[in-house]
């Protein structure tokens, strides 16, 4: 049986605290207006001709001449040929201007759905515009699954892997770690169909490939047997958890945590692997919670002492979640609440220490209350993985959509970088060239299979251009 | 990630004296746990339709929490319809509202396939 515990409330010891703060600091705080500037919501103007286009929380943008869902590789050989510039596109879920163009937009997604499968060999081929969420339940149906999922489901399966978008787990690699073959639509037109030994080059610069390369149409995969988790979530403090952190990635299948900024406190989360009659999942109260943390720093944010006060005596402490279910029902789900992000790849021993840099640079600024995540991974060989070298502990910050980022890049950033972080590919960062040259072993060999491959830059945008160090003109 | 955190804050107290949120719509109206099984398993007849649905609706609106409303689940449905109706959904729909992207993740759909989309998932389901 599943059980959940809601937090206590405001307790008399917090209201008596409350009802005790100095008015006019209050008051100041109470009229501050926390959006950033320049913030719309909307789509942009589409002159004639051109359809708007935004990711998903609103940060990119671009009007194209055209969005185009080929249905068949001979139509998406021919609006590739046929386009001056193109860039494919997933989900939308990525921060950076990985997608925006004002030509063409080439969206897979129906290169959708399985294609063929082999339980005993674990085996399959599946569109590569495949939703995670679909990936997982027609897999699930046949008696397979992948080994680990991130924590959004909606993005397609090329997109998530073309960006090396990861879980959490000491043992587990990021997804396209087990892609075993991937069909790829190139600049040209051609149709290459890519493994390892048919093309090891390319095998390895293709899995994590920002849509460089071309259009992936199709994956194989390798999958294991479909398999149930448990899941464990409890609150500690933030000292607690972070001593026992490493120790926790060890013992659990699964294991992440969360800070609430300006509490101290902080929730761990873990699955393993279960046998038995599942439970089923447990209802969300996330847009309760997200709610409660954003009124805490609204009302007490010009007073960090009495937002910790109240926060400490508000939060549970213990566990608070025990469920189990399918994996694919636990592990991830979309998110309703819109963000902005930005997420560091750190080496594994100096991720701690990075984590307690980030979160007094964070604490730093009164306005910030998105819980930060911390996930690890485990290395893998792609070339543009940011997991090739070792394992690695991500560190995310998330801002309210409505609100600044700015310190993302000012504040956040130079110390994720002096500690060795590598960024998402989909997460925001301002690395170009330069200071990708000195992450990547094998980033000037994946250029110049790029340069090979796509020679009049067709795949570029002013994004990828700035990435590669190549002249844009748009 | 929020799922994550899920019912381990919940100031109501201080809610209460804050202020409104900007955005307001329909009531939401919680399914109940044989309206979301329900949605699991829901798909249209039309096999052409069932393939956009996978691929482009399923995830959000097979799935409770996220604030979509649930396929299947009328009750959830009737206040959006009645305050907007069809063709307010339908322009909803092509402009993106709360976590969808402006055309739903099927930026080839028509507006005949949103119709027949939002007909299907407001029609209250059979089990």
């Amino acid at each position: 049986m599943s059980t959940t515990r809601r937090a206590i409330l405001l307790g008399s010891a917090g209201l008596a605290t409350a009802v005790a703060i100095p008015g006019v600091q209050y008051a100041a705080w109470s009229m501050k207006d926390f959006t950033r500037d320049g913030y719309n919501p909307g789509l942009p103007p589409a002159p004639d001709g051109e359809v708007a286009w935004s990711n998903w929380s609103g940060i990119q943008q671009s009007t194209p001449k055209q969005i185009a869902v080929p249905a068949t590789e001979d139509e998406l050989a021919t609006a590739i040929t046929g386009a001056q510039r193109v860039r494919p596109v997933g989900s939308g879920h990525s921060f950076t201007g990985l997608v925006p163009s004002e030509h063409l937009i080439v969206d897979a997604s129906r290169f959708s759905g399985l294609v063929s499968s082999d339980a005993a060999t674990g085996i399959v081929t599946i569109g590569a515009g495949t939703r995670i969420r679909q990936a997982a339940r027609e897999l699930d149906a046949a008696g397979l699954a992948l080994q680990n999922l991130p924590d959004v489901d909606v993005q397609t399966l090329a997109g998530s892997f073309s960006t090396s978008t990861h879980g959490t787990g000491r043992t587990l690699q990021p997804l396209h770690a087990h892609v075993e073959g991937f069909r790829l639509v190139t600049a040209s037109g051609d149709v290459r169909d890519v493994t390892a030994a048919s093309d090891p080059a390319l095998f390895s610069a293709g899995r994590v490939s920002l849509g460089a390369l071309g259009v992936i149409t199709q994956y194989t995969l390798k999958c294991v047997p479909a398999y149930n988790l448990k899941r464990r979530v409890w609150v500690d403090t933030l000292d607690n958890i972070m001593d026992q952190a490493m120790a926790l990635s060890e013992q659990h299948r699964n294991f992440e945590f969360y800070y609430f900024p300006f509490t101290g406190m902080a929730a761990g989360i873990s699955h393993d692997m279960f046998e038995g009659e599942v439970s089923g999942r447990v209802s969300d109260e996330d847009e309760d919670t997200l709610s409660g943390l954003k009124d805490l720093r609204d009302i007490f944010g010009w007073a960090p002492w009495l937002r910790r006060r109240i926060a400490a005596g508000s939060l549970p402490h213990g566990v608070v979640e025990e469920s189990s279910d399918a994996y694919w029902k636990l592990l991830s789900t979309a998110r309703p609440t819109k963000f902005n992000e930005m997420e560091y790849h750190i080496p594994l021993e100096n991720g701690l220490t990075c984590l307690r840099a980030i979160i007094g640079a964070l604490e730093s600024r009164k306005d910030t209350f998105f819980p930060m995540e911390v996930r690890i991974t485990a290395p893998d060989d792609a070339w543009l993985s940011p997991f090739n070298d070792g394992p690695r502990m991500s560190i995310a910050t998330h801002a309210a959509v409505d609100e600044p980022y700015d310190y993302f890049f000012s504040v956040l950033e130079p110390i994720h970088r002096a500690h060795g972080g590598r960024p998402h590919w989909g997460k925001l960062h301002s690395l170009g060239k330069d200071e990708l040259m000195g992450l990547y072993p094998d980033y000037q060999t994946f250029l110049d299979l790029r340069a090979t491959l796509d020679p009049d830059g067709k795949f570029l945008n002013s994004h990828l251009a700035h990435l590669f160090g190549e002249d844009f003109d748009a | 990630m929020v799922r994550k955190f899920c019912g381990l804050l919940l100031l109501a107290s201080i809610s209460a004296c804050s202020q409104p949120p900007a955005e307001s719509g329909p009531a939401i109206v919680v399914p109940d746990a044989a309206h979301v099984s329900l949605a699991e398993t829901l798909v249209p007849a039309d096999p052409t339709l069932a393939a956009i649905y996978d691929r482009s609706c399923r995830a959000c609106h097979a799935l409770d929490g996220l604030g979509a409303p649930l396929s299947g689940h009328t009750a959830a449905w009737t206040p959006r319809l009645e305050e907007r109706g069809l063709e307010g959904v339908l322009a909803s729909v092509h402009t993106g509202r709360g976590a969808m992207p402006p055309m739903g993740y099927c930026p080839d759909c028509t507006d005949e396939d949103f119709r027949a989309l939002i007909e299907f998932m407001s029609t209250e389901g059979q089990p």
